[in-house]
């Protein structure tokens, strides 16, 4: 009995072994022949920035891959997908951007001829928490009293921190028969010390405002978002103020067109897991929202429509 | 011709060239862009006042040259032209040595080797190298085998200093591959 007791378990472990090592087979075994480039578009020690760390840091105790981790800044990302679309397509770089580059941030950066079909999607690893957000002591309960206030006489600063938003910030304004006075900085952390300096008086934040927010000192007025925001669903959405546009987004890591499609599964593979376990997750949760995995066609169709949406939104401000 | 007026001409020149060619070339936005809805400076202005400051200074110092600023000599053009190549060859081997040594020696090539030891100094030592010694040498206005030793370890002390604390920076041209 004991004997037979023993080949079985043997015979269970041999199989659960083989089942290991086709599950791990399943795009080819595809590895990288070297280190792996990861272009990172945002200000080094930012949110988006950090994510992108984490995640490579993942994927490094994961997978044992090497990732080296590399700023490319400016042009809301595009400087960092120039870079990446000369690179080799083997699966040795690749880039964290956000949608947004390859949308609004494309179009409007006619010069560098940058297109939705020169990459590869692999995963969108968190959404927007985009808020229009303001300290608490300015005594608003949503955008609506913020656009009362400028009715009735006061000048507001609103930050923004990209081409994109400033055209929502205006069209807002717009569409409601006021004008804000627009102030673009750089990054997300600049407009949240602008807000809490009181250097602007309401502003664009992505997710990291969630800090603030909770402990009271600020408030989100309304969602930038085509959805409440997870933190205050009781905002109001731009759309209820009529504006037909809104800051929908995804960080996203994307790869030279052609990478091949074992590369690709298992690169996104190994995103994925990385973007949901350990510190890449909380990190994601505690800023973003949580880790949001948009993939394959989904993905490239995504990227594709906010390319061919763009132009609307570019005409509209103009 | 005088040494002031060559060095004027030279810069009108050059803000010529940044004016029509760089500034069009390397920046998206004009000098003055309509932005939603309203004129806006655009990128450009900044940079084209600053060439204009420097042609005028240039062609005021071309049209006035003070009379003691010496000439060019056959002398400073040899000494121009040999930095130039020295710094242009010492960049091609900081460029080009590893991968060609990792292509006639390894089968995968450069660029999977552009982390590991070691490799990934190989562009910098070679084309460090030569870059200082050849400098001694030539301010020194000689030849010693010590400037090869000198620009060896300095070359070796630079790339010590930045590859090892710290784990994501890469040497040149590593990043660039």
């Amino acid at each position: 009995m004991t004997t037979l007791f023993r080949i079985l378990a043997a015979g269970a472990l041999l199989s659960m072994s083989m089942a290991s090592a086709s599950l791990a087979d399943g795009h080819g075994g595809w590895e990288p022949n070297g280190p792996i480039k990861l272009i990172i578009a945002f200000r080094a020690g930012g949110g988006a920035d950090t994510s992108g760390r984490l995640i490579a840091e993942g994927i490094q105790d994961a997978k044992g891959w090497e990732i080296i981790p590399e700023q490319i800044t400016g042009k809301g990302g595009v400087n960092a997908l120039v870079a990446l679309r000369d690179m080799p397509n083997d699966g040795s770089a690749i880039a964290l951007v956000v949608t947004e580059s390859l949308g609004y941030n494309a179009v409007s950066a006619r010069d560098a001829g940058i297109e939705p079909s020169q990459y590869v999607g692999l995963t969108t690893t968190a959404g927007f928490q985009m808020g229009i957000v303001a300290k608490t002591e300015m005594g608003w309960n949503d955008i609506g009293d913020a656009i009362n206030a400028v009715k009735a006489g006061e000048e507001l600063r609103f930050g923004a921190m990209s081409p994109k938003l400033a055209d929502l910030a205006f069209l807002l304004g717009d569409a409601n028969g006021i004008e804000f006075n627009i102030i673009e900085v750089t990054g997300g952390r600049a407009v949240m010390d602008g807000v809490v300096a009181g250097d602007m008086d309401l502003g664009f934040m992505a997710g990291i405002q969630a800090g603030g927010v909770a402990s009271g000192e600020l408030v989100n007025l309304a969602s930038a978002l085509s959805v409440p925001l997870k933190q205050s669903p009781e905002a109001p959405t731009m759309a209820d103020y009529g504006l037909e546009f809104n800051a929908d987004g995804y960080f996203v890591i994307v790869a030279p067109a052609g990478l091949p499609d074992d590369a690709r599964m298992a690169l996104t593979e190994a995103i994925v897991e990385a973007s949901n376990s350990g510190k890449a997750a909380e990190m994601i949760s505690a800023a973003f929202g949580g880790t949001v995995n948009i993939t394959g066609e989904k993905l490239d169709a995504l990227l594709q429509n906010d390319f061919d949406a763009a132009g609307a939104l570019i005409e509209a401000a103009q | 011709m005088t040494g002031d007026r060559l060095l004027g001409l030279f810069f009108v020149f050059f803000a010529l060239a940044t004016i029509f060619a760089w500034i069009p070339l390397d920046v998206d936005s004009g000098v003055v862009e309509n932005v939603r809805r309203r004129l806006v400076i655009g990128d450009s202005l900044g940079p084209i006042i600053a060439g204009v400051v420097l042609a005028v200074g240039g062609l005021l110092t071309a049209l006035n040259p003070k009379s003691d600023s010496g000439s060019l000599q056959r002398s400073n053009l040899a000494w121009i032209a040999c930095l130039l190549i020295v710094i242009s060859i010492s960049l091609v081997l900081i460029r080009y040595s590893g991968p060609t040594i990792a292509g006639l020696l390894t089968e995968s090539g450069y660029r999977p080797l552009r982390d590991t030891f070691p490799w990934k100094y190989i562009g910098h030592l070679v084309g460090g190298t030569l870059l200082v010694s050849a400098l001694i040498g030539l301010t020194a206005q000689r030849y010693h085998w010590s400037h090869w030793v000198v620009g060896f370890f300095a070359a070796l002390t630079i790339a010590l200093v930045f590859d090892i604390p710290f784990e994501d920076l890469q040497l040149p041209p590593n990043g660039d591959l």
